[in-house]
C-alpha cells in the first residue's frame, strides 16, 4: 500500500505565493511509487481546498479559481490518519476524499510557518514534515531567534530590537550605544523574505524607515548594517541525534540586500516553479576548510539551540573571515533542495529522507508518552487503582 | 376473585359511609365488585390512579382505614419496589460483570454460579414469594404480606451489599458494544417473559383489576430476578450467532488492513506465561530501532488484535508484536491465520487454563499452532527449558531457534547470572560468542525472555552493541516483579498480575534473597488449576516457609491448602495471617516497623475473591 502525504501550502501570508511555488515544486518531485500525494491548498482567508487540478500551476494563476466553493474540505483525526472530507458533499459524491498517513507543511510567513500551522498539523498525530512548533516559533520571531542564539553563543551581527511604541531617541541612543552608530539596518521580527527591510543611513530617515518596518510588525530588529559581506547559505536535517549538513552555497549579491522581488518574483516569472533554486549562485561555495568548518559547526549548534526537527535553512554573512549567523528559515524556499542535490541524490530523495526522519520523530515522541511511569503509590487506599 | 374497591373506599368513605360498609362486608368475597365499581360515581384522576396503582388489599377483616394506613402502605410499597429494582440492577450488573471477565465464556460463568452458589442465586430470594402464598391464600393477609416483602427485599439488598463490599471488585464494567448487545437481548428475554406472563394471565381469567393479577406478576420479578444470572447466559447463547458476524466482519478489516501493508513484518507471542514480558521487551528492543506497534497489555484474543491494528497500526509501522493467548484448542491457530506471523515465540507451556484445556498435552499442541503456522522462510523462537516445548515434535519445516538459561545445545544460553541491588547481570552465549548484558530487570524468567528477544532481534540483522544497549534500558513492566521503593525502610515486589506457579515460586525466590530485610508474602494462591489446584497449593505452602518471615493468605479458596503445606514445615504458625481481602493484608504489612520487603502475588482477579 503507497502512503498518502497530504502537502499543505498557503496561507495567510505575505509569502502565499511563493509557498505555493515551493510546494508544486515538491509534489512534482514526491516518489510516486512510494506515495500518493493529496494537495491541500489553504487559502488567504485559512479556508482549506483541495482538488486534481491543484498540481497545476495555472490554476492559482487566478486564486478565485482555486478557492471554488465546492473544492473546500475540512481535516478530520482518524484512526492514525488524517481524513479529508469534502466539505460541501452531496450523495452523488464520496464525501471522503482520502485518508492521509502524513502531513507535509510547505508554507511560509507568519501565521503558517511559525508553528500555527504545526500545532495543528501535530493535533492529528500522525507524523509531520515541518517545523516542530517550537522552532517553528522561534524561527518566525526574529528578536526571540537572536536572543536565544545569543544565550547559545552562536555569533551574530550586533543588534538590540524595540517595541512599536518605543520613542525615536531612545532607539537612536541604542543604535549609537549598542551598534556603534550609523549605518543600520531595520527588520521586522516576524517577517521572513525581505519584506519590510529598511536600511537606515542616518538619525534623519531615521523615523521614516522604522515607521515602514512597523507597518508590518509591533517588534522592529535594528542591526548593525554591514555592506560589503559574502552571503553563504546551508541546510540541515535530521534530528537531534543525527544531524546532517548540506553543501554550501554562495548567492551572489545583485542589490545592497536582496530585494523581495530578487528573490522571488524575477526567477518565478521566468520559470515555472523555479523560485529559490534559479537565484545566482554558486554550489558549492568557494571556501577556506576553516571556514566550512566553521559553519558547519555554527549551524548544527544552531540546529540544537533552535529545537529543529526535519530541515531547516541557515544563511550566514561572511566579513572579513568571520562567520555570522544571520537568518533562519525553518521551511526554506523550494525546501532548498538545490543544496543537497548532486549526480545520485535528486530531490526525490530528500523528500523520501524528510518522510523516513518525520516518522522516526513520531515514534520517538510516541515512545516517550508511552513509557511514562504511573504513580506507584496508587495502590494505596485506592481500591480500584490496579 | 378479589377486587382492589379498597381504594376507592378510602377516598370516598366519609361521604359515603353506607356504601363503603357495605363494599367491606364484601371484601374478599364479592362477586359484584365490578357492579359497585360502576355505580359509583367517582371517575376522578385520584381513583384511576388508585385503581391502577394499588394492586393489595390494605384490610384486614372489618377494619375501617385511616388515609394514614393507606399512605403507610403505599410508602412501604414504594420502598418495597426500589429495593427490588435496586437489586436487580446490583446484581445484573454483577452478572455482566463477572461474564465480561470470563471472556464471555457460557462454561466459566457456570463454573462461576457453581461456586459462588449462594451469592448469584441464593435461595434467600425466593423468600419473596411466601408473602405472595399468603396473598393468594387469604387476601386478608395483605397487611402481614407487606411487613414480610418489605423485610425481605430489603434483607435482600443488605445481603448482597455486604457481599459486594467484602467482594471488591477490582475490575470495572466496560459498557463495550458487545455489552450492549448483551444487555439488549437480555431486556428483550424480561419483556417477553413478562408478556407471557401477562398472557397467560390473561388465558386464565386474571385481568389488571384484580390484586391476584399482581401477585403472579410480582411472583415472576422475584423468579426473574433469581435466575440473572441464568438469563444473562441464555442473552449470550441467543447472540452467538450475532457475535460470530460482528467477529468476522472486524476479523475481514483486520486482515484487509494487514494485507495492504507490505512493509509490516509480524511478530506473534505465545506461551502459559512469560508472553507479555517477551512482548514487552521483543518490543522495545525494536522499537528502539524501527517503528514498532506492541499489542497493549492484554489485548491477546481475535478482537483485542482486530482493534489493535484496526486502531493503532499505521502504515508506517516496520513491526507488529502480536500477544496471543488461548483458553482452547485452536484458538492461537486462529489468531495466526488472523495476522500471519512471519516471526513466533513460545515462551512456556503450563498449567495455565487446565480448566478449559483439560490436559497439558492440549496446551503444548495450542502453544506450538504458533511455530506451524510460520511461513518457510520465518524463524520458529522455542523455550528448550520447557519439558513439554523440547520434547514436542513440530509437524512444519520453519527454522528454529532456541534459548535456554542453562543448556548449552541452545542456539543462545546464559551463564553467569548475577542478581544484585541494580537488577541482574549475565553472559549471553550466541553462535559460540560471549556477549555481556546486564538490566534493571528482577527474576530468571526475565532473563529467559530477554534471551529470546536477542535471538530475534539478531535475526532481525540488529547488532549486538543496539541490543545490549537496549537490554539495559529496560523497563520493569508494571506489577510484573516491579520493585517499588516505597520508602527507605519498605520494597515492595509487585508481582500481582503473575497468575502461575513457576512464576510465583520465582517470585517467593527472589523475595528470600533478600535475607537481610523482613520478607512479607501477600498472596491469595493462584486460580484456574483445576483438579490440580490442591496439590499445587500444598506444594506452595511448603515452599514459602524457606523464604518468607511473615504470610498473609487472602481470601478462603486456597488458604486450607496452601496451610496444609505449611503446618507440613515447622514454620511458625503465629506468622501465617489469614485475611479477608487485599487492602486488609496490606494495610497490616505496612505497619510493620522496621526493614521490610512486601512480595504480593497475584492479587489481582476479581473474580477470585468472590
Amino acid at each position: 500500500m503507497r502512503q498518502k502525504i497530504g502537502v499543505l501550502f498557503g496561507g495567510k501570508s505575505v509569502e502565499h505565493e511563493i509557498s505555493i511555488i515551493s510546494a508544486l515544486q515538491a509534489m512534482e518531485n514526491i516518489d510516486r511509487n512510494k506515495y500518493d500525494v493529496l494537495p491541500i491548498y489553504i487559502s488567504k482567508d485559512n479556508k482549506f481546498y483541495s482538488d486534481v487540478s491543484f498540481f497545476n500551476m495555472d490554476t492559482f494563476k487566478d486564486l478565485n479559481k482555486a478557492t471554488n466553493p465546492s473544492f473546500e474540505v475540512y481535516l478530520e483525526k482518524g484512526n492514525n490518519n488524517v481524513v479529508v472530507k469534502r466539505a460541501r458533499g452531496n450523495v452523488f459524491k464520496k464525501n471522503i476524499i482520502a485518508e492521509l498517513d502524513l502531513l507535509f507543511l510547505i508554507v511560509h510567513g507568519t501565521n503558517v510557518e511559525d508553528g500555527t500551522l504545526s500545532g495543528f498539523a501535530n493535533l492529528f498525530d500522525v507524523p509531520v514534515i515541518g517545523p516542530s512548533v517550537l522552532s517553528g516559533a522561534v524561527g518566525q520571531d526574529k528578536a526571540v531567534m537572536k536572543d536565544i542564539l545569543k544565550a547559545n553563543n552562536i555569533n551574530q551581527t550586533k543588534y538590540f530590537w524595540v517595541y512599536d511604541d518605543v520613542d525615536l531617541d531612545t532607539v537612536d541612543q541604542k543604535i549609537n550605544q549598542e551598534l556603534g552608530g550609523y549605518p543600520v539596518i531595520l527588520k521586522p521580527a516576524s517577517l521572513g523574505s525581505s519584506v519590510g527591510i529598511n536600511v537606515v543611513m542616518d538619525k534623519a530617515s531615521l523615523a521614516d524607515k522604522l515607521a515602514d518596518s512597523f507597518a508590518f510588525d509591533k517588534k522592529v530588529v535594528v542591526e548593525e548594517y554591514i555592506e560589503e559581506f559574502r552571503e553563504v547559505n546551508v541546510s540541515l536535517r535530521g534530528n537531534y541525534k543525527d544531524i546532517l549538513v548540506s553543501n554550501i552555497e554562495e548567492v551572489r549579491k545583485q542589490d545592497a540586500i536582496l530585494s523581495y522581488e530578487d528573490k522571488y518574483m524575477n526567477n518565478a516569472k521566468r520559470s515555472k516553479s523555479s523560485g529559490m533554486a534559479s537565484l545566482a549562485r554558486q554550489i558549492p561555495a568557494d571556501l577556506a576548510d576553516n571556514l566550512v568548518q566553521e559553519i558547519h559547526k555554527m549551524a548544527k549548534d544552531a540546529f540544537l539551540a533552535l529545537n529543529v526537527e526535519g530541515l531547516i535553512r541557515l544563511d550566514f554573512m561572511i566579513v572579513n573571515d568571520i562567520v555570522y549567523l544571520n537568518e533562519v528559515n525553518n521551511i526554506p524556499g523550494s525546501l532548498s533542495f538545490y543544496l543537497w542535490e548532486d549526480d545520485k541524490y535528486k530531490y526525490q530523495d530528500l523528500i523520501n529522507d524528510l518522510v523516513d526522519n518525520a516518522v522516526k520523530i513520531y515514534f520517538d515522541k510516541k515512545q516517550k508518552t508511552y513509557t511514562i511511569d504511573t504513580n506507584v503509590l496508587m495502590i494505596k487506599g485506592n481500591k480500584n487503582g490496579k | 376473585m378479589y377486587n382492589i374497591n379498597v381504594n376507592v373506599a378510602v377516598v370516598e368513605w366519609q361521604t359515603r359511609e353506607t356504601q363503603n360498609l357495605m363494599i367491606f362486608d364484601r371484601v374478599g368475597s364479592s362477586p359484584t365488585c365490578d357492579t359497585i365499581f360502576n355505580n359509583l360515581e367517582y371517575k376522578s384522576l385520584l381513583v384511576i390512579f388508585f385503581k391502577f396503582k394499588m394492586p393489595f388489599h390494605f384490610t384486614f377483616c372489618y377494619n375501617k382505614y385511616s388515609m394514614m394506613e393507606v399512605i403507610l402502605a403505599m410508602v412501604a410499597l414504594s420502598f418495597i419496589l426500589l429495593f427490588n429494582g435496586l437489586y436487580f440492577y446490583f446484581k445484573f450488573h454483577k452478572a455482566l460483570l463477572v461474564f465480561q471477565q470470563g471472556a464471555y465464556s457460557n462454561t466459566r460463568m457456570i463454573n462461576y454460579i457453581k461456586g459462588h452458589y449462594k451469592y448469584c442465586s441464593g435461595i434467600n430470594e425466593l423468600c419473596l414469594l411466601i408473602p405472595m402464598l399468603l396473598v393468594f391464600i387469604n387476601p386478608n393477609n395483605s397487611f402481614l404480606a407487606l411487613i414480610l416483602m418489605f423485610f425481605f427485599s430489603y434483607y435482600n439488598l443488605r445481603f448482597y451489599n455486604l457481599n459486594a463490599k467484602r467482594y471488591d471488585t477490582k475490575l470495572k464494567l466496560n459498557i463495550t458494544q458487545r455489552v450492549k448487545r448483551l444487555i439488549f437481548t437480555f431486556v428483550l428475554l424480561i419483556v417477553i417473559i413478562f408478556g407471557i406472563c401477562i398472557g397467560i394471565l390473561h388465558y386464565v381469567g386474571l385481568n389488571f383489576l384484580q390484586l391476584n393479577f399482581y401477585v403472579f406478576l410480582y411472583s415472576t420479578l422475584v423468579i426473574v430476578t433469581y435466575l440473572i444470572f441464568w438469563l444473562v447466559i441464555l442473552a449470550n447463547t441467543i447472540n452467538i450467532p450475532c457475535e460470530k458476524m460482528v467477529k468476522n466482519h472486524y476479523k475481514t478489516l483486520a486482515r484487509k488492513k494487514l494485507l495492504s501493508m507490505n512493509n509490516l513484518e509480524v511478530i506473534g507471542i505465545t506461551g502459559s506465561f512469560g508472553k507479555t514480558s517477551t512482548k514487552n521487551i521483543v518490543g522495545s528492543i525494536l522499537q528502539s530501532q524501527q517503528p514498532t506497534l506492541i499489542t497493549p497489555s492484554s489485548f491477546n484474543t481475535p478482537m483485542g488484535l482486530c482493534m489493535t491494528v484496526d486502531k493503532d497500526l499505521s502504515p508506517f509501522h516496520r513491526y507488529f508484536i502480536a500477544e496471543m493467548g488461548a483458553y482452547r484448542k485452536g484458538e492461537i491457530k486462529e489468531l495466526v491465520d488472523l495476522v500471519r506471523p512471519k516471526y513466533g515465540i513460545v515462551t512456556s507451556v503450563g498449567h495455565q487454563h487446565l480448566e478449559t484445556f483439560k490436559t497439558i498435552d492440549n496446551v503444548c499442541n495450542t502453544k506450538m499452532e504458533l511455530i506451524e503456522g510460520l511461513p518457510a522462510d520465518g524463524l520458529g523462537i522455542i523455550n528448550y527449558d520447557n519439558e513439554y516445548i523440547k520434547n514436542y515434535k513440530i509437524k512444519n519445516n520453519v527454522a528454529i531457534k532456541t534459548y535456554s538459561l542453562k543448556d548449552p545445545s541452545a542456539d543462545i544460553y546464559a551463564t553467569n547470572i548475577i542478581y544484585n541491588e541494580a537488577g541482574t547481570s549475565f553472559d549471553v552465549h550466541l553462535d559460540d560468542q560471549i556477549y555481556h548484558f546486564t538490566t534493571t530487570l528482577l527474576g530468571q524468567y526475565n532473563i529467559e525472555n530477554i534471551l529470546a528477544a536477542i535471538l530475534l532481534a539478531d535475526h532481525l540483522g540488529y547488532s549486538i552493541d543496539v541490543i545490549q544497549n537496549a537490554v539495559a534500558k529496560l523497563k520493569p513492566v508494571k506489577n510484573r516483579l516491579e520493585l517499588k521503593h516505597i520508602s527507605n525502610d519498605t520494597i515492595i515486589i509487585d508481582d500481582a498480575f503473575n497468575a502461575n506457579e513457576l512464576g510465583i515460586k520465582e517470585a517467593i525466590r527472589i523475595l528470600g534473597t533478600y535475607d537481610k530485610w523482613h520478607r512479607i508474602l501477600i498472596t491469595p494462591g493462584l486460580i484456574d488449576l483445576g483438579n490440580k489446584s490442591q496439590e499445587i497449593h500444598q506444594d506452595l505452602g511448603k515452599y514459602l516457609t524457606k523464604y518468607c518471615d511473615t504470610v498473609y493468605i487472602v481470601g478462603n479458596e486456597n488458604q486450607e491448602d496452601i496451610l496444609a503445606g505449611i503446618k507440613k514445615t515447622n514454620f511458625e504458625l503465629d506468622n501465617v495471617k489469614c485475611v479477608d481481602n487485599f487492602m486488609q493484608a496490606y494495610n497490616q504489612a505496612m505497619s510493620y516497623s522496621g526493614k521490610k520487603v512486601i512480595l504480593i502475588a497475584n492479587d489481582l482477579p476479581d473474580k477470585f475473591n468472590n
